[in-house]
């Protein structure tokens, strides 16, 4: 029988009393020794990153997604595709959430690309109950008008698998069977910043892959391990293939819910999630280099050094800005030139 | 109506698994939650007897009801099952007693004092899982279900029930309500949320002359068709029945949105909303 979650937990803390978040150190550091296998992972000489217009949310998101699969050169063909974007809660008028017309227009240029499947997947870590989220969200239409088929992988079923890198310290996870089954995982984050951890892109969007069913809501134990290795670890384990960020409007301030609408106006794509993340974070104004999880992700995930990333559509100079952030996450704030 | 009662109780029927039990969508394996809330919804029938049956053997450890086969324990969804037990008149083969007794063993952690927030981290009601925080659903479904045990159970501890309901209290938000955990973050309110709080006004109907019970019963009349699910419905048309408000506009709401529910088929909020629109219910199970 595989190790409880429970057997683990050495610390316990609320969500909301978890200011000491960015104070769980990261392993690695801790240590001296990574906690994983450099062989059990491949980082790119080059990513590439694609960031590709979208003024507002009339474009045509299947069009600006194909170009970018186009543009990327990524294949799916008789790919299994689960789409995961980030729905958190709903308040109308913000941006809390990965709009509809993107994940819908994802889906549907993935399945001209060629998927076998493409289905829709989400766990959200505040409301159990998916069929609010997805009714007011708007999503239910779009899916239903498409035929998408969506899965509650907070409420399916699980199967414990072992991390593929030791950050949290959790020898297994258990994860939903729809994400077990996909083998062409797409996290599609919202960007915004994010009271805990500076900010919430592609990485950090896998919290919602963990179901709550079997770890409760807010799913504590992402939080008892530290939100930064649990980040990675699940990073490490679940290996997203692509990520789909929606920065059309994105959120600053006090997110991942409470903060303000930021309008941005494009759609970022590469199949290296932290360089996906890093260029979303320098366009904030944040310096991926100084976020702890990134920066650690960048020795063995992925590329954070940007004469690794290859930027194909727009250059990011077209949107860099300067994201409000809370004052505890002024000191990582890019230094532009 | 009564078409619609039958189309969501086939519905239901149909999705049943070999072993008895019913998961969460069709063709997933048996869960404690979604298998109480059918045990619920189809009491008294043939099915409910055998659903009945499914959890009087449900796999437990140290009296506490496994959230799935082979899984772990999950407070919240044993307070679900005891409900349910309670309202098919069964008890389990290890003896509810033991149930009861292995419930109040455990407690959500004490924190020391908040720095985000106004609530009271000293009060320890339920948690999800082992080991972590109290939050709102999980203790108002076992607060819920052992104030239901409690008349016929000397096991039931009227400390723990105080306690929970100590919890309650000072979990709710400002304008009435709960939201799934606190009132309040980092000096802002959070606002409160449908199906929270219709379980927790379910699990506080012995304190409604309490200013935040009648705050919250308030909150939930104007607020309980702004959410749109079954689930939220269902659970908001139960508490207005019990508080004996006023719950036509959330009752064909909830048939409003039957097409979605079924749609995604989540057999919890389908039992929900077989038992909450069933006319020949009293609401007997969620009534003290």
């Amino acid at each position: 029988m595989p190790r409880s979650h429970s057997d683990d937990v050495r610390g316990v803390l609320a969500r909301r009393d978890f200011l000491g978040a960015m104070a769980v150190p990261l392993v690695a550091a801790a240590c001296g020794r990574p906690p994983y296998d450099p062989a059990l992972f491949h980082r790119p000489s080059m990513s590439a990153v694609g960031l590709f217009p979208a003024a507002d949310y009339a474009a045509d998101f299947g069009e600006i997604i194909a170009r970018g699969l186009r543009e990327l050169g990524i294949d799916v063909r008789g790919r299994r595709v689960l789409l995961k974007p980030n729905m958190v809660e709903y308040e109308s008028h913000t941006a809390i959430n990965t709009h509809p017309l993107v994940v819908t227009g994802a889906a549907l240029a993935l399945r001209s690309a060629g998927a076998a499947d493409v289905i829709v997947g989400e766990a959200p870590g505040h409301r159990r109950d998916m069929e609010y989220l997805v009714t007011q969200t708007g999503l239910y239409d779009h899916l239903r008008e498409n035929r998408i088929r969506f899965v509650d992988l907070n409420h399916d079923d699980v199967r414990y698998v072992p991390l593929r890198s030791r950050f949290t310290g959790l020898d297994a996870i258990a994860l939903p069977s729809e994400l077990l089954q996909a083998d062409f995982i797409v996290t599609m984050p919202k960007l915004k910043t994010h009271h805990w951890a500076g900010m919430t892109a592609s990485m950090k969007n896998l919290f919602g892959t963990v179901p709550g069913a079997v770890y409760g809501w807010p799913k504590n134990i992402l939080h008892i391990k530290g939100i930064e290795n649990s980040i990675l670890d699940l990073n490490a384990t679940i290996r997203p293939s692509l990520a789909i960020v929606d920065a059309v409007t994105a959120m600053e301030g006090d997110g991942p819910i409470m903060g303000h609408p930021r309008h941005v106006g494009f759609i970022a794509m590469g199949s290296d999630i932290v360089s996906v993340d890093a260029t979303c974070a320098r366009i904030m104004g944040l310096d991926p280099v100084k976020m702890p999880y990134l920066s650690t992700a960048g020795r063995f995930l992925g590329n954070l050094d940007v004469r690794r990333i290859q930027q194909r559509g727009e250059p990011v100079s077209r949107y860099a800005t300067t994201f409000d952030v809370p004052e505890r996450f002024k000191p990582i704030r890019l230094e532009r030139t | 109506m009564s078409t619609v009662i039958h189309n969501l109780t086939e519905s239901l029927r149909r999705s049943q698994n070999a072993d008895g039990g019913w998961g969460y969508f069709p063709g997933k394996a048996s869960r404690l939650e979604p298998t109480a809330f059918a045990a619920l919804a189809l009491a008294g029938t043939v099915d409910g007897r055998a659903a009945a049956a499914v959890l009087h053997q449900w796999p437990s450890t140290d009296g506490l009801l496994l959230e799935r086969p082979g899984g772990e324990p999950n407070y919240g969804f044993h307070g679900v099952a005891l409900l349910a037990m309670r309202a098919c008149g069964i008890e389990h083969r290890s003896g509810t007693v033991s149930l009861i007794a292995a419930l109040q063993r455990v407690k959500g952690v004490r924190l020391p004092p908040s720095t985000t927030g106004s609530q009271d981290n000293t009060l320890q009601a339920w948690s999800w899982i082992p080991q972590t925080f109290s939050w709102v659903e999980p203790t108002a479904w076992c607060l819920l279900s052992l104030k239901k045990w409690a008349p016929t159970n000397r096991a039931v501890d009227p400390a723990r029930l105080d306690e929970a309901e100590r919890l309650l209290i000072n979990r709710s938000c400002p304008e009435g309500g709960w939201n799934y955990g606190n009132a309040d973050v980092l000096g802002k309110d959070l606002r409160a949320y449908v199906p929270t709080s219709a379980i927790a006004l379910l699990a506080l109907q012995h304190r409604r002359d309490h200013p935040v019970v009648e705050r919250s019963v308030d909150y939930l009349e104007k607020q309980a068709t702004s959410e749109r699910s079954g689930t939220a419905l269902a659970l908001a048309l139960l508490a207005l029945r019990v508080y004996g408000r006023r719950d036509d506009g959330v009752r064909s709401a909830l048939i409003e949105q039957l097409p979605i529910t079924m749609a995604l088929q989540n057999h919890a909020a389908i039992a929900l909303a077989v038992y909450a629109l069933n006319s020949e219910q009293t609401y007997a199970a969620f009534t003290l």
